[in-house]
């Protein structure tokens, strides 16, 4: 059955992926099988805030462990010691020759370098992204290599992306240089990509079967019809082939699970129409996600740069775009500040899950790399100069928090990226504009 | 003497182009017209053409100054006209089309500059876009079409074409992304290991609604509707007599038992358990198919007494009382219903400040509203039932064993011939049939194997990409006329967003698209067959960004009668007025000059029109000059609005891109913000910080050119209703000066303005439609066509089906660049 037109049971799930109704039936069954391992994994997890952060309420005075928490990053301070946050640095620039101010600044974060042009014109090309280095050395055989998701996107309504590609609002990591991995907006959907559709396990694994069959049939038939077309027509199916390979490996994997998935998982319904159920629920599909070991590596963009939705909950009736450019007005910048805190206080609340949540003998807060942060730092001005950047987590015991490290001579994020490879133990030599590898 | 000389020559370029431009295919009527002369507002009188490269003395001295090396202008994307070459703009079109734009719309050069005047202007374009086009004509380049992946609507729209199942795209697809402000853009429309899973998911559940399913397992299905949706009207499609609710279309998977709910708002988002709304008695009823089948009571003073407890008691007693016992529903699709029975009058009429019925927390209206509608099932199922779906789809009914593979093998084919929109060769059936057999194989009835080789069909490359075919023994490189096959898919996927019908495809296969007049039959057939819809909304959608109504929220406490419903109208009514001027064959101009609109009494109550009763839209008459047409709109006015007022930038923004077609540069990248400059003493209104804005010389050179048309609206605010004062008691200045010095003072005078470059707008409009009928960006070589379609179209008052059938005969979309020299024959036999 086809659910449409989705709402979120506020309830039901929410409490369910606190760890009681929804987590407890899947996890029972799973987590014997993960505690069998000796090693716990690492896990890494990247989440993007648009439009920057006021560096005046965000960015601490006091370098190293004495550092004092200001407003927007106040949510934060109970998890003093396991979070590093830099200051000083320089987010990519990520092609604003051709007017990708905003859409430049998501685009780049990951992989420092943003869109491409070619003959100035935008290509769909950019740079493959840290996040995938990283899957690369520790994704190993979850089912999921990696997730991306996101709270709305922008190809709803092309014309927002003023004849832009889209894409470069929607898609943060990027798997090589020609293929994005868009964010998956609609809960429900995540939740099947991470478990397979409801139904009787009977159901689930026939299900799967027959995915697995029509992908065989299918990539059988793209191969037939390569034969026939020219070379451009080559380079997209040869991305739609390497893709069905990808998720054939991906439903074998969780196919070797389904046999110890009990039966009447509830999935959540669909797209929340409010920010703040939709960003709950997110958060808590990834913890499942880390905790179950579906995937280890995701990206969140809590928005897109672009972002229309309304924050009324919180007394903000404008979308997080219009309050960026705050005027440098005390009540715009009272109302930046307050969007911004109440994004690093839903972050609060998953890194506190994260805390609560055993792995082995820790927390898979122990086990994780969280990256937070933008890809300007004031927004009124689309300000590339001292962005928001923080990491949170152990990091599998490589990192070591309560610090503020402030960085000289404002060096490129793209040299933290490389930092944060090196905690992973991936090896990237260069990443989009680095100048050098930041060790933490 | 010699202006007459070259005056001879550039019409003899002109007819070569226009000959040219129809190609080795004769596409286009034989009556050719000098193009120079399209070039022009079709009111001033003719200027005799000239060389292009006369003008060079004149563009040192009046262009050059901005325009150079040392000094590039604009920032961003500087125009080099100091080293440029008149003798040949041909070899460097894409700059001398931004020229041909600019001075299109008479921006250069700017307001105020030393100019040689507007006819000599107007002979320097025409002379440039002779240049051009005799250019663009001898290289007769249809561009490239690539591999073009399905979108999530067409995909939707083709999955209910062929087998009468809707779904809900956006919920079961990720978004697609897009380019050129398009979603169906093919060099966009990437796949991704999310976007396959999808698509197989899909595949599967699709074909498990088409088939029925004997076997299926009891699901949950939630509609919601949204919060700011008032619910004390009528809803169109629900029986009369009721208020509120929804009506959702709903596949039943098989015969049997279901459970229909409904769950009421609760306003209070937190502490009070209460649902407000039923102090007096309400009757929630469910309809399938329009008749009730379940009904219950709520509200009243008992209701109303428990609800006040702060307990989640009374709500739950509530849900319990709305959810229906075991309803025997037949498989198929069924229009169910969720309402409440409208209550006389003089009971509804209480207390009702504002026609909003949320405000934020409270629902000063008093009437109880629907949530979540919520069908559960099948229980007891007694068959997969023999729905209009299945009916269409079992074209045979196997009567014995023997009978069952070739029986399938039929169905299978009857839907894979339409779905991959070409006669089927031998080896396309292959795999569906073998997942036919290994379902069967694996214990499956015939029901389960038909909805594997579905499933198959559904996921085969062959439907999800338009993949077109390049005959044999033709070079790479080379144009050559796309054949029948991939002309109906053109024509379908344009005109409908969606595969083609029988009709089309027989036409195709029998070789007779292109017979003299057939093309223009089906494409007048196909504009007035409801399918063609899908043009209306996905075009408008995108083009007029109707999508993003979306996102419009204006400020609760400024504007507390916005809700929902008005936002759904704006968009209906821009919808119904491009339908309307399409299928009737209206000018295009009609889109800002109509006399007529479509609204329903929610609409109709919102411009203070009276005399509108109802749900239903219907046409009527805008008696009011500053209502006509588009900008009138409040679908615009409010999309180019902010929470809390009016933006003359993202208003001008608007006009100066999506109906002139010469969008601004974006802003640089670091950019003093419009009240950061005026930080000091802030000035009171938007007009004046905006002046304060223009007055810095960075700002104004495109802040100039985009505030004024902006302005000229001021009188409709943030929601698009008229004011003559602004919120702050001061009057309304609409006043500015156009970047072409015409001075207008509101939107009568505005929309005169637009009107007096009737080519800009038509071309406009032709240049996107190229871009969606096409499914890619338009290169400066592709230019010259849309010019010839204009002219064309010109000589008809620019009728839409003019310009429709332009883009239909264009060498673009009749003809393909061959990708593969040497090009294997293609796999269908009938195709050759």
């Amino acid at each position: 059955m086809i659910v449409t037109k989705k709402h979120l049971p506020r309830r039901t799930f929410l409490r369910g992926a606190m760890g009681t109704m929804l987590a407890m039936p899947f996890l029972d069954a799973m987590i014997p099988a993960l505690s069998a391992q000796a090693a716990r994994p690492m896990r890494f997890g990247a989440i993007y805030i648009p439009n920057g952060i006021y560096p005046q309420q965000w960015h601490p005075e006091a370098a190293g462990s004495a550092f004092e928490f200001k407003p927007v990053m106040q949510p934060l301070e109970a998890y003093r010691s396991h979070l590093v946050t830099l200051s000083g640095m320089k987010a990519p620039d990520g092609n604003p020759d051709m007017g990708g101010v905003h859409m430049g600044a998501s685009a780049a974060w990951l992989n420092g370098t943003g869109p491409v042009t070619e003959m100035a014109k935008f290509v769909v090309q950019s740079k493959k992204s840290i996040d995938q280095f990283i899957a690369d050395k520790i994704a190993d055989d979850t089912p999921l290599r990696s997730l991306e998701v996101g709270t709305e996107d922008m190809g709803t309504s092309a014309g927002a992306c003023d004849g832009y590609p889209c894409v470069f609002f929607n898609a943060i990591s990027w798997r090589d240089d020609k293929s994005p991995l868009p964010v998956a907006v609609n809960p429900r959907v995540t939740f099947e990509r991470m478990f397979g559709e409801t139904g009787s396990t009977s159901r689930r694994a026939a299900n799967m079967r027959r995915k697995q069959s029509l992908l065989d049939s299918v990539a059988e038939e793209a191969g037939r019809m390569r034969r026939n077309l020219g070379p451009a027509d080559n380079a997209i199916l040869d991305e739609y082939m390497t893709n069905i390979r990808d998720v054939e490996k991906q439903i074998a994997r969780m196919e070797t699970r389904a046999a110890s998935t009990p039966e009447g998982a509830v999935a959540p319904l669909g797209l929340p129409d409010n920010i703040d159920d939709h960003l709950t629920v997110t958060y808590d599909l990834m913890l499942l996600a880390f905790q179950a070991d579906i995937t280890r590596v995701f990206t969140f963009m809590v928005a897109h740069e672009g972002s229309g939705r309304s924050y009324a909950h919180i007394g903000i009736p404008e979308p997080h775009h219009p309050v960026s450019h705050h005027g440098d007005t005390p009540e715009g910048i009272a109302k930046y500040v307050k969007l911004t805190t109440y994004h690093v206080s839903k972050l609060a609340e998953f890194v506190g899950k994260l805390q609560q949540t055993k792995d082995g003998d820790g927390t898979l807060l122990d086990r994780s790399l969280l990256y937070f942060g933008s890809g300007m730092g004031n927004g009124n001005a689309h300000d590339r100069n001292n962005p928001p950047v923080l990491l949170v987590g152990g990091a599998n015991g490589r990192l070591k928090g309560n610090r503020h490290i402030v960085a000289e001579n404002k060096p490129p994020t793209a040299n933290l990226l490389l930092g944060m490879a090196d905690l992973a133990g991936a090896e990237v030599d260069q990443i989009g504009h680095s100048t050098g590898r930041l060790s933490l | 003497m010699k202006k007459v000389l070259f005056a001879a020559s550039a019409l003899t370029l002109a007819t070569l182009v226009t000959v040219a431009a129809q190609g080795p295919a004769q596409l286009v009527s034989p009556r050719s017209q000098p193009t120079a002369v399209s070039a022009k507002p079709s009111a001033q009188p003719l200027a005799p053409a000239a060389r292009a490269e006369d003008f060079q003395p004149m563009v040192t001295r009046y262009c050059v100054g901005c325009h150079n090396t040392r000094n590039p202008l604009p920032a961003g994307a500087p125009l080099v006209l100091d080293k440029a070459n008149l003798a040949d703009p041909g070899a460097d079109a894409a700059m001398w089309e931004r020229v041909v734009r600019k001075l299109g719309v008479g921006a250069m050069p700017p307001q105020g500059a030393p100019t040689p005047g507007a006819a000599e202007l107007t002979r320097f374009r025409s002379s440039l876009i002779a240049s051009l086009d005799t250019a663009a004509a001898k290289k007769n380049d249809p561009g490239k079409f690539v591999l073009h992946r399905l979108n999530r609507t067409e995909y939707a729209n083709a999955v209910r074409d062929l087998l009468g199942v809707t779904i809900d795209a956006t919920d079961l697809l990720p978004s697609d992304g897009g380019e050129f402000g398009f979603d169906n853009v093919a060099t966009a429309l990437k796949t991704s290991p999310l976007m396959l899973e999808r698509y197989v998911a899909a595949g599967l559940q699709v074909a498990e609604l088409a088939v029925g399913d004997a076997g299926a397992e009891p699901g949950t299905a939630t509609y919601t509707i949204s919060t700011v949706v008032t619910q004390n009207q009528h809803v169109e499609g629900l029986p009369l007599g009721t208020r509120g609710g929804i009506v959702v279309p709903h596949t039943f998977p098989a015969d049997g038992d279901y459970v229909f709910s409904g769950r009421l708002l609760k306003t209070v988002a937190e502490g009070l358990a209460g649902v407000e709304g039923h102090e007096t008695p309400h009757l929630f009823i469910v309809t399938v198919d329009g008749t009730q089948v379940f009904s219950a009571p709520i509200g009243g003073k008992a209701d109303h007494d428990a609800a006040k407890e702060n307990t989640p008691v009374p709500r739950e007693e509530f849900n319990k009382r709305m959810t229906s016992p075991h309803i025997k529903v037949t498989a198929g699709l069924h229009d169910v219903g969720f309402t409440f029975v409208e209550r006389p009058q003089q009971e509804q009429n209480m207390w009702q400040p504002v026609l909003r019925a949320s405000q934020e927390a409270h629902n000063p209206s008093g009437m109880p509203r629907l949530r979540n509608a919520i069908i559960e099932g099948p229980y007891a199922v007694t068959g997969a039932g023999s729905s209009a779906t299945r009916q269409r789809l079992f074209v045979c009914t196997p009567k014995a064993a023997a009978q069952e593979a070739p029986c399938a093998e039929r169905i299978l084919s009857t839907v894979a011939r339409r779905a991959f929109r070409r006669p089927l060769a031998k080896p396309d059936m292959d795999a569906p049939m073998a997942l036919y057999r290994d379902e069967r194989t694996a214990g499956g009835d015939f029901d389960a194997g038909i909805r594997a080789g579905l499933a198959r069909i559904l996921t085969s490359p062959s439907f999800l990409f338009r993949s077109e075919t390049d005959p044999t023994g033709i070079p790479a490189g080379s144009a050559h006329r796309v054949t029948e096959l991939d002309l109906a898919s053109r024509l379908s996927f344009f005109l409908w967003s969606s595969i083609p019908d029988d009709e089309l495809l027989n036409l195709a296969i029998a070789g007779r698209l292109r017979a003299p007049g057939v093309l223009e039959t089906q494409v007048r057939r196909m504009i007035a067959d409801p399918r063609a819809d899908g043009l209306m909304t996905a075009f408008t959608g995108q083009w007029l960004q109707l999508r993003n109504l979306d996102k419009v929220t204006p400020d609760v406490l400024l504007f507390p009668d916005f809700d929902d419903n008005v936002r759904q109208a704006f968009r209906k009514e821009t919808e119904l007025l491009f339908a309307s001027v399409v299928r009737e064959n209206r000018s295009a101009l009609t889109l800002l000059d109509a006399d007529y609109t479509f609204v329903n009494e929610r609409l109709a109550r919102h411009y203070g029109m009276s005399n509108v009763y109802g749900s239903r839209f219907r046409r009527v008459p805008v008696t009011d000059p500053n209502r006509r047409g588009i900008l009138g709109h409040g679908s615009l006015l409010s999309m180019t609005s902010v929470a809390n007022r009016t933006s003359p930038v993202l208003r001008g923004k608007y006009i100066v891109s999506n109906l002139l077609n010469t969008p601004p540069l974006p802003p640089p990248a670091v950019v003093p913000d419009l009240a950061e400059s005026a930080h000091k003493d802030r000035p009171s209104t938007v007009r004046e910080q905006l002046e304060r804005h223009r007055a810095n010389p960075v700002c104004g050179s495109c802040h100039r050119n985009i505030d004024p048309a902006g302005f000229a609206l001021e009188n409709f605010d943030a929601v698009g209703q008229w004011q003559t004062k602004t919120r702050e008691g001061l009057p309304i200045d609409a006043a500015g000066m156009l970047s072409d010095g015409t001075k207008v003072d509101g939107p009568a005078a505005l929309r005169a303005a637009l009107l007096a470059r009737p080519e800009v707008f038509a071309g406009t409009i032709t240049e996107k439609m190229l871009i969606y009928a096409l499914g890619r960006g338009l290169e400066p070589v592709d230019m010259p066509v849309v010019r010839s379609i204009v002219t064309r179209a010109a000589a008809q008052n620019y009728a839409m089906q003019s310009i429709v059938l332009g883009i239909v005969r264009s060498v673009p979309f009749q003809m393909r660049t061959a990708m593969r020299s040497g090009a294997a024959p293609v796999t269908t036999s009938a195709a050759r």
